[in-house]
């Protein structure tokens, strides 16, 4: 209970001091850079010989939760297990793993044709032929090479999945969109969810559910959440205030005009917001099989391990395929435009038909899937990989041995074994206090000793020079490319399935014969990282340069500037801010990638957390996890701002 | 990226969907009833060997019938999904249980699973792996030691047979103590030193400690999986370049790849003292592994004719071998192959139902 006057008076002090920290950001940038040389050199002289960090509080850090975990496992189930299982984690555990059988079970049960058809019913009846018979052959696909029982299990994954997250997501979404108060307290944990790389989720999971599909499932709702929450809240909002009136005129309860008025209203974009929600959850569905969740991702490392690249990717396809139906099931659930939806009548006849024709399958026996070709058919994919090593080892080799060791060993060795550790806090709250103002500054100071502190600090540079490498060649393709596809709409045209593809393609597929090509090591999480974090590079810049105003580019072209002049001083100045955007989305996604890489020699922080979740050491898989989080806050935070910073003053 | 499409100024229902959704919960109903009819004419028909593994998988899905079923654990290597395979498929072929393979690393989780019930046995648990904090379970009863599986493993560090043709001396660790035995090995990551290629962070390991204590000019890299590990190999010895790396017998790869184990200093209970508590001594060779089978204390009331079947459940190394190369070469799917071994060796494994 603190007085106003008080309260006023230390706003006033905080304001001060920020004004007077914030004056950093305006210092001339030749003074600035002096100050940061001067800095790393004197605490460079004064700390030689400290290079790594003293880890004093790894074993304090680890050990609470190593004591947890153990507690976690003793009761667990077993003999007299806790409360907190018997009523809570149990009874969940349970209900999503009776979710998962039935979901597979039922799947599993229809006659084989009767998905297809009823999905291309569904999808038909808004009179999309190409999309309805995008989603039939996309559930045909898994089953005609085999693979339709895996599938399923990936399915029933899914499905469950994203069914919590509506469950969560919805009612969250719309009590922010009522209350701006838990708007304001949810917002920055949604902001963290979605910048925590996923398999973080995966060592608190283990401590409480186990192993297995139901751990997996539930990493999958936290980490596929957030869009479902914020569009939500986006839908609700935009819904005109005249439609809310009405309602409220004609006497109906807020409840009433809840569910009457606004949810319907809002459903095109709650609807939005459920298929980022499946793309999210696709993205980790691979992923997810090291916490034992078994389906296509068990099947893409089982089959990778056989060095059966061809039907590694009939897999990959397999994942691809879920994620077009559901993608065409979600854009047709998303028309409700009455013109072009046939009549109810209509509709009960078709659900009829389905349930005709499931029940005449079942009683003729038709089941299973008719096996007609096997992943055989994609067995030439071997011999081509094959091809490429025999006649490109030697390029890819000194590709690879170039940028270990141009690149990566020289940046590793600087900031592990030449620069002492206060040069380098110092010289990264210096660069965030520049670029973002004291609070992140203070914020990277801390964290970053943190990070040492409990002993991540020689793991966390030896990712950091990935990423930044990673981040290097992402832009170096992902910028001239998106510039490129901006200017030219066939370009984009030609690169946008190549881009889909490159999305949802688990990248395990990739990364195994990029590892015959390049050595295991850190090239092929590089590569991997680099085709995956491209993606939105390229596309957010094409859109940057795109959203241009033609009158500024004509006025340049009226003073005679030649078409590279008007790219250098025109268009790309203009574009700044949206490619900035574009360079934060890359370093995200890179950022993501760092657990695939550990998979294939990569080490790092990557291969710790790998290494946590399958040994069950639940300590050091969270300070991991923590490291991983503490450099994503950092980077998105600090390339958020010069975003912020390079928009015009205008807007 | 959020593209939020104006909401159509019309109030909106989703009658398609409701009568989907009406339609899937309608199934599923029926789909759990009619399940549980169909188990049971399969459990008490108690046939069909070659489609054993999918009807395992059915049966885990909807338990039914009298008989419960029986949940084995598959490690990520062959041998052990081959062991599981010929296991499940005598189990519901001769004595009637549905069967379920449930795949995890062997690690302390394991354990936890098989004390607890969730799962019911192991079929291939290496004694050098077993740390001091899984031997527990074993020391208390809360896992029973079902006793040798008959296969003896040996863990150590291979080369191709060109690597020791082309530098006799790298028959033997001494050879590995140069500066020239580094660089035939080193990459542009390691450096001067050269690379010991690890594999799978869930696999026992002590190889950085050998290193280490016997002083010698390498550094362990771990590829992290066992496809990134194999992809190096089969890249490797197809450009007919020198490799060292952590491998085990009995595995396909060793006649595929033709790889020879190199003599460490022999190994020493001390050496295995050190290992079991951790302290970072290991300076010799790993030991040879009798496999050992393992079970949960309840599975002899659950099921007590499979807990007798699998205390007497034996493949020996020459079994696997005759197996594994089907599946790790030709990319045959564990369940036929081991189907055909069950099928030539009936002689064999009738014995264990004695």
């Amino acid at each position: 209970m603190a007085s106003p006057a008080i309260d006023s008076r230390s706003a006033a002090l905080t304001s001060d001091i920020g004004r007077i920290l914030d004056r950093v950001k305006t210092m001339p940038l030749a003074a600035w850079f002096g100050i940061l040389a001067a800095g790393v050199v004197l605490l460079q002289l004064l700390f030689a010989g400290s290079e790594s960090f003293p880890a004093r509080w790894a074993a304090a850090f680890a050990d609470p939760f190593d004591r947890f975990a153990r507690w976690a496992l003793e009761n667990r189930r077993s003999g007299e297990p806790h409360p907190v299982f018997t009523y809570l984690f149990d009874p969940l555990a349970d209900a999503v793993g009776w979710g998962l059988a039935s979901v597979e079970s039922t799947l599993l049960w229809f006659p084989w044709f009767v998905l297809p058809i009823a999905a291309f019913a569904y999808v038909a009846r808004t009179r999309r032929w190409a999309d309805a018979t995008v989603a039939a052959a996309a559930l045909i696909y898994p089953g005609l090479v085999g693979l339709w029982d895996v599938t399923v299990e990936t399915l029933a994954l899914m499905a469950i999945a994203v069914f919590i997250s509506v469950i969560i997501g919805i009612p969250l979404g719309v009590a922010a969109a009522f209350r701006p108060r838990f708007d304001t307290t949810i917002r920055p944990v949604m902001d963290a969810m979605q910048t925590v790389p996923a398999p973080v989720y995966f060592v608190p999971m283990l401590m409480f559910f186990g192993i297995g599909a139901v751990p997996a499932t539930l990493a999958t709702v936290i980490y596929a959440l957030p869009p479902l929450v914020r569009l939500t809240t986006v839908g609700i909002r935009q819904v005109p205030t005249a439609s809310v009136d009405a309602s409220d005129m004609f006497g109906a309860s807020p409840m009433q005009t809840l569910r009457k008025v606004q949810l319907p209203m809002a459903m095109p974009t709650i609807l939005t917001g459920v298929t980022q929600t499946i793309m999210m959850a696709l993205g980790i569905v691979v992923l997810a099989t090291l916490l034992g969740a078994g389906g296509l991702g068990q099947e893409v490392m089982d089959t990778l391990a056989q060095r059966r690249m061809g039907r590694g990717v009939a897999t990959g396809l397999a994942i691809v395929s879920i994620a077009l139906v559901l993608d065409r099931l979600g854009r047709a659930a998303a028309v409700t435009d009455r013109s072009v939806l046939p009549s109810r009548r209509t509709v009960w006849w078709g659900v009829a038909a389905v349930a005709a024709l499931t029940v005449a399958g079942r009683a003729a026996g038709v089941n299973t899937f008719p096996e007609v070709w096997d992943t055989k058919v994609f067995d030439p994919i071997d011999d081509g990989v094959d091809w490429i090593q025999e006649n490109f080892r030697w390029l890819t080799r000194s590709i690879n041995d170039g940028l270990v060791s141009w690149m990566y060993v020289p940046v590793k060795d600087l900031l592990i074994d030449t620069v002492a550790w206060p040069a380098l806090v110092f010289a990264g709250s210096w660069i965030s206090w520049r670029v973002a103002g004291w609070r992140l500054a203070l914020f990277t100071a801390a964290a970053v000793s943190f990070i040492g502190l409990i002993g991540m600090w020689e793991l966390s540079l030896d990712t950091l020079t990935q990423v930044i490498a990673a981040v290097v060649v992402s832009l170096l393709v992902a910028i001239p490319l998106g510039v490129w596809a901006g200017r030219s709409r066939r370009v984009e045209a030609a690169l946008s399935p190549v881009l889909d593809a490159l999305q949802t393609i688990p990248s395990l597929v990739y990364i195994i014969p990029a590892v015959t090509l390049f050595t295991v090591g850190v090239v092929p999480g590089i590569i991997a990282s680099v085709l995956y974090a491209m993606v939105p590079g390229v596309r957010i810049t094409a859109l940057g340069i795109k959203q241009v105003p033609t009158e500024s580019i004509e006025a340049s072209q009226t003073f005679g500037a030649t078409p590279t002049q008007t790219l250098l001083g025109v268009r790309l100045p203009l574009a700044a801010t949206t490619i900035m955007a574009a360079v934060n989305q890359v370093i995200m996604m890179v950022l993501a990638m760092v657990i695939i890489s550990g998979l294939v020699g990569g080490g790092g922080l990557g291969f710790e957390t790998i290494s946590a979740v399958k040994n069950s050491e639940v300590g050091h898989g969270f300070a991991v996890g923590l490291a991983i989080v503490i450099m994503a806050i950092i980077l998105d935070r600090s390339t958020q701002a010069i975003a912020r910073r390079l928009q015009p003053p205008t807007a | 990226m959020m593209d939020s499409t104006a909401p159509s100024n019309r109030t909106t229902t989703v009658p398609a969907l409701r009568a989907l959704l009406a339609l899937l919960l309608a199934f599923t109903v029926l789909a759990s009833a009619c399940g549980d009819s169909d188990d049971g004419e399969t459990s008490s028909d108690g046939e069909s060997t070659d489609e054993g593994a999918d009807d395992g998988d059915d049966a885990a899905a909807e338990p039914a019938g009298d008989k419960p079923t029986i949940n084995f654990v598959v490690n990520p290597w062959t041998a052990s999904a081959l062991n599981v395979e010929v296991a499940r498929q005598i189990i519901q072929s001769e004595l009637g249980y549905p069967t379920d393979a449930i795949s995890l690393d062997e690690n302390e989780a394991m354990f936890t699973g098989l004390s607890d019930g969730t799962i019911d046995a192991v079929l291939e648990i290496w004694p050098s792996g077993i740390t001091e904090s899984e031997q527990a379970f074993f020391d208390d009863g809360t896992v029973v030691n079902m006793g040798d599986l008959g296969a003896v493993g040996q863990i150590g560090w291979f080369v191709p047979s060109y690597v020791i043709e082309d530098n006799p001396d790298l028959a033997s660790w001494e050879g590995y103590t140069s500066p020239e035995a580094a660089a035939l090995f080193a990459t542009a990551e390691t450096g001067d030193n050269g690379r010991f290629l690890g594999t799978d962070p869930s696999y026992s390991t002590y190889d950085e400690q050998i290193i280490e204590n016997l002083d010698l000019p390498f550094e362990v890299q771990y590829s992290g999986s066992e496809p990134a590990t194999v992809a190096e190999l089969d890249a490797r010895v197809s450009a007919g370049e020198p490799i060292l790396m952590y491998w085990w017998t009995p595995t396909a790869a060793v006649s595929e790849y033709d790889l020879v184990k190199v003599d460490l200093p022999a190994y020493t209970d001390e050496c295995g003292t050190s290992a079991a508590a951790g302290d970072g001594g290991v300076d010799c060779d790993y030991p040879a592994d009798p496999i050992i089978k393992a079970a949960s204390p309840a599975l002899a009331d659950k099921a007590p004719d499979v807990y007798a079947f699998l205390e007497n459940f034996t493949m020996t190394s020459e079994d696997q071998l005759s197996m594994l190369p089907a599946v790790e070469i030709d990319g045959e799917d564990p369940e036929d192959v081991a189907a055909k071994w069950v099928a030539d060796n009936a002689g064999v494994w009738s014995a264990w139902l004695e």
